[in-house]
């Protein structure tokens, strides 16, 4: 099993968790819910795994590139 | 129906949960740029973060899909651009000196909010989608405890209807689009802060659990908007809700 990190396309904040460790995830399943400009943008997983970590929390400031998720893929 | 230009291809449904939903359930379908996605009630209407958008009949409900082709930084100011469509189309109905709006994308009618805009992303290949979802108060209206609502009827446009509206906010969006990708942010930046209510004026940004107060001074070149402290601090704000502070 390889390790996946998830990153932020943009600079926002986290509106919401949407996954929990341990779920099992298909590719573009939405883990995380983030808010910018009033746009809301799911953080998706990249491919088919398990959520191994999530490195943010809700309503933390993220900026582009940042990993927010771990995967097992 | 009313006319449409050609860029959009138009499905109306008489009631559905969201607009936004199921024009983001055609993108993941492979809808095309231009797909709009209209109800005359929605069951689950929602704005930004979960909450409930009330959606009787006789407003208008509408979702564009939209394929910037840039990033979703880029992507995100089309915030502004659909500002600028709803408020044209307001002033279609109400003197142009009585709208204005909030940041990002809220249009005001003599203090009273009268829409409300959601954008979405779409993960697409090989660039994000957009969809634009826009609700107008037309004929009615919710009693908001947190806040001050209107519609097109209330001010006595009662000749005021769905389709006369959503025919004026697609002409713009597209006009502002269209300008949007050829220029740049700049002329949307413009326009917008021309029409912006309380340039100068003290507001509170509600970020998070905190709270910033300050002056709004500006919109950057990002879409941020710049609020200034009484001790001189500058901050950007992207996200949270924005409040003008009672005088």
């Amino acid at each position: 099993m390889a390790e996946t990190r998830v990153q932020s396309e943009i600079t926002g904040k986290v509106w919401q968790i949407e996954a929990s460790i341990g779920d099992s995830l298909e590719e573009e399943d939405a883990i995380i819910i983030l808010e910018s400009m009033k746009m809301e943008i799911p953080v998706v997983a990249p491919r088919d795994g398990t959520l191994k970590e999530i490195l943010v929390g809700e309503g933390d400031t993220v900026q582009e590139g940042q990993d927010v998720a771990v995967m097992e893929t | 129906m009313t006319a449409l230009p050609g860029f959009f291809h138009r499905i109306d449904h008489a009631s559905l949960a969201s607009t936004n939903d199921e024009a983001l359930r055609l993108a993941r379908a492979g809808a095309g740029e231009g797909t709009l996605v209209t109800a005359g009630r929605q069951t689950g209407g929602r704005g930004r973060r979960g909450r409930q958008w009330q959606s009787p009949e006789g407003n208008l409900y509408a979702s564009f899909l939209l394929h910037p082709g840039r990033p979703l930084a880029e992507a995100a100011l089309l915030s502004f651009v659909a500002a600028l469509a709803v408020i044209g189309a307001v002033d279609r109905w109400c003197p142009a000196g009585d709208s204005e709006l909030s940041w990002p994308n809220d249009v005001h009618v003599r203090g009273a909010k009268i829409s409300g805009i959601l954008l979405e992303s779409v993960a697409l290949d090989p660039d994000p989608g957009i969809v634009v979802g826009i609700g107008v108060n037309v004929a009615h209206h919710p009693d908001l405890a947190e806040r001050p609502t209107t519609s097109l009827h209330a001010f006595g446009h009662a000749a005021a209807d769905r389709e006369t509206v959503l025919g004026d906010v697609a002409s713009g969006l597209l006009l502002w689009y269209e300008r949007w990708r050829e220029a740049g942010f700049g002329p949307v930046r413009d326009a917008w802060l021309a029409r912006a209510r309380g340039v100068g004026a003290g507001i509170v940004a509600r970020v998070g659990q905190g709270e910033l107060r300050g002056t709004f001074t500006d919109l950057d070149e990002s879409g941020a908007l710049v609020l200034v402290t009484a001790e001189g601090a500058t901050h950007r704000v992207t996200a949270g809700d924005v409040f003008f502070e009672v005088a």
